[in-house]
């Protein structure tokens, strides 16, 4: 298991090889670029035929320039093979907007990523085919499985297990299993805050802001996500081990983000504030619109309202937005 | 014979406590229902679990929620608060409640405390009291709350009650403030169980305590009264 990851890179452009050499020094993995260039749907078929199954395959999302109409899109080629490798990832790279994939094109694949910003996703890419190295190895068979892939606190496991969807509590023996767990880590656990944070949300929770947090963060480096998919560039922090960890660290008593400004080397420049009000102890992070690019900072409860998007999620933060000026 | 003869050491009330907050933050109708409770039990016991582990009687638990319930058909900012000194030299169990759930508007109209004093002697108030108004909380301050119409200066009378922790608040809480969704936590028997067990837990021997108080020592010159008062 301690071999480098095997990644196939299929594009229709060959100027992309160059992207491919450098992801290849960059996580120091075997990147296999394919250029399908003018391929015809026989030739086409023929190289997948002859590849054997990779850890991960980066897929051109436009296959334009192909003479081929049946492996005109990454998404069809992506479809066509996870009929041969089940729970291959496949993750899609594309000079469009992400967010303008089509929706049912975005589900064929396991992540989408803009092309001109690849070389920021290294770090991402080689935490999916790790991940999936390691779960795809060592078939997941029951929950704890799931408790110990992703390092989950023990102290969580009750609440994570009434979480856990009911489709995947039912489809362990699943083959394409890997790709349906993966969807449901990446969209919820990972992205939406509640058991994880992101560094916002861990440096609001202890009262500070992101420069405060930045000040302590190596007092919190046990409470880190160290699970599968772990990923360098988007360092999560599992809640109940940053208030447990807090709790060790400052005797005083009561609410985190009081007791986290008696943590060491901490001065009033790093209190966290209410992005609308400018007030001391923002008690949650919100939007500030309701936008697709919005940002989030930190907030007053009261300075916030539900966020119309969003649905509230058992045991997860409910998501809100600003309150929009009276 | 004291009428709190009984009562449970401190380590064992203080670990009962973290029990009935761990139950509390594993609950997902609770979660559902009232997140906000949920999630400030959650956070305190995060914080304060391993302290647990290591328990002594210099523990003092300091916790406050708030969250929104529905009282007399509008919902309204409740505030819960349980305030454990060391070795039991202050006991208080706080609720209270608003006109409101304006959260810019933060107008208290009822507060209560339930105590449990066990140094009685000079100042002459029952072992186990319920008291209207008391001080505003650290958190209820910072949360810019108002008590136009409380005046907690005053803090008496103080009225007779019996035991109470945390559990049996937030029972208490939800049969007295009962609507659909307090109904759908009070009636499952996980709740039940729970509370079943923490009236074990607080109110069985109390009552026998009392029994034997009545079968043995009650006369004219020993009341329940004084008995009450911790005599």
């Amino acid at each position: 298991m301690s071999s480098n990851l095997r990644i196939i890179w299929i594009d229709d452009n060959p100027k992309r090889e160059e992207e491919a050499i450098n992801l290849k020094h960059s996580i120091n993995a075997n990147v296999e670029f394919i250029c399908v260039e003018k391929y015809n749907t026989e030739q086409f078929q023929k190289k997948i035929d002859g590849l054997s199954k990779p850890n991960l395959v980066l897929m051109d999302h436009s296959l334009d320039k192909t003479f081929s109409d049946t492996f005109k899109t990454g998404s069809t080629t992506a479809t066509i093979l996870h009929d041969k490798w089940p729970n291959c990832p496949i993750v899609c790279v594309t000079g469009i907007e992400p967010n303008l994939v089509l929706s049912r094109q975005r589900l064929t694949y396991q992540e989408v990523f803009l092309i001109s910003n690849i070389s920021n996703k290294y770090a991402s890419i080689n935490a999916i085919g790790e991940g999936f190295k390691i779960i795809n190895h060592n078939r997941i068979k029951n929950l704890e499985d799931i408790f110990e892939a992703i390092k989950a606190p023990n102290e969580e496991n009750m609440r994570l297990s009434k979480i856990f969807p009911k489709e995947l509590k039912e489809s362990f023996s699943d083959p394409s299993y890997s790709l349906q767990f993966y969807k449901w880590f990446s969209t919820v656990l990972y992205s939406r805050p509640g058991f994880l944070y992101d560094r916002l949300w861990a440096a609001t929770i202890l009262g500070l802001n992101e420069f405060g947090f930045e000040k302590v963060e190596s007092l919190f480096v046990d409470a880190e996500y160290k699970g599968i998919f772990y990923d360098q560039s988007q360092k999560r922090w599992w809640k109940s081990l940053l208030l447990s960890k807090l709790g060790e660290i400052v005797e005083a008593s009561g609410l985190p983000w009081v007791i986290g400004r008696h943590l060491p080397n901490i001065n009033q420049g790093d209190y966290s504030k209410c992005y609308a009000s400018g007030e001391s102890y923002p008690e949650t992070v919100a939007y500030e619109d309701e936008s697709i690019n919005s940002k989030q900072y930190s907030m007053k409860l009261k300075n916030t309202i539900s966020h119309p998007k969003y649905e509230n999620m058992l045991f997860f933060e409910e998501i809100r937005i600003m309150k929009a000026a009276e | 014979m004291k009428i709190n003869n009984e009562h449970p050491e401190f380590i064992k009330f203080i670990k009962n406590e973290f029990r009935t907050l761990e139950f509390i933050k594993d609950q997902p109708c609770l979660n559902a229902s009232f997140p906000e409770l949920n999630s400030y039990v959650h956070q305190f016991y995060c914080i304060n679990h391993n302290r647990i582990n290591k328990v002594t009687a210099n523990l003092n638990i300091d916790f406050e929620a708030k969250f929104k319930l529905s009282i007399d058909g509008e919902d309204r900012t409740v505030f819960l608060g349980v305030n454990l000194g060391s070795n039991f030299s202050h006991v208080s169990y706080m609720l209270s409640f608003c006109e409101s759930s304006d959260e810019e508007d933060i107008n208290l109209i009822r507060k209560f405390h339930f105590d449990y004093e066990i140094n009685t002697g000079d100042t002459y108030k029952p072992v186990y009291h319920l008291q209207y108004g008391g001080k505003l909380t650290p958190f209820m301050l910072e949360s810019k709350a108002r008590e136009d119409h409380i005046y907690s200066w005053l803090s008496i009378p103080r009225i007779n009650f019996v035991p109470i922790n945390l559990a049996l608040l937030l029972d208490f809480i939800f049969i007295e403030f009962k609507n659909d969704v307090t109904d759908k936590i009070t009636e499952k028997s996980e709740w039940r169980d729970f509370i079943k067990m923490n009236e074990d837990f607080l109110l069985k021997d109390y009552y026998k305590t009392i029994n034997g108080f009545f079968s043995r020592e009650h006369s004219s010159k020993n009341l329940f009264r004084d008995f009450s008062y911790g005599k």
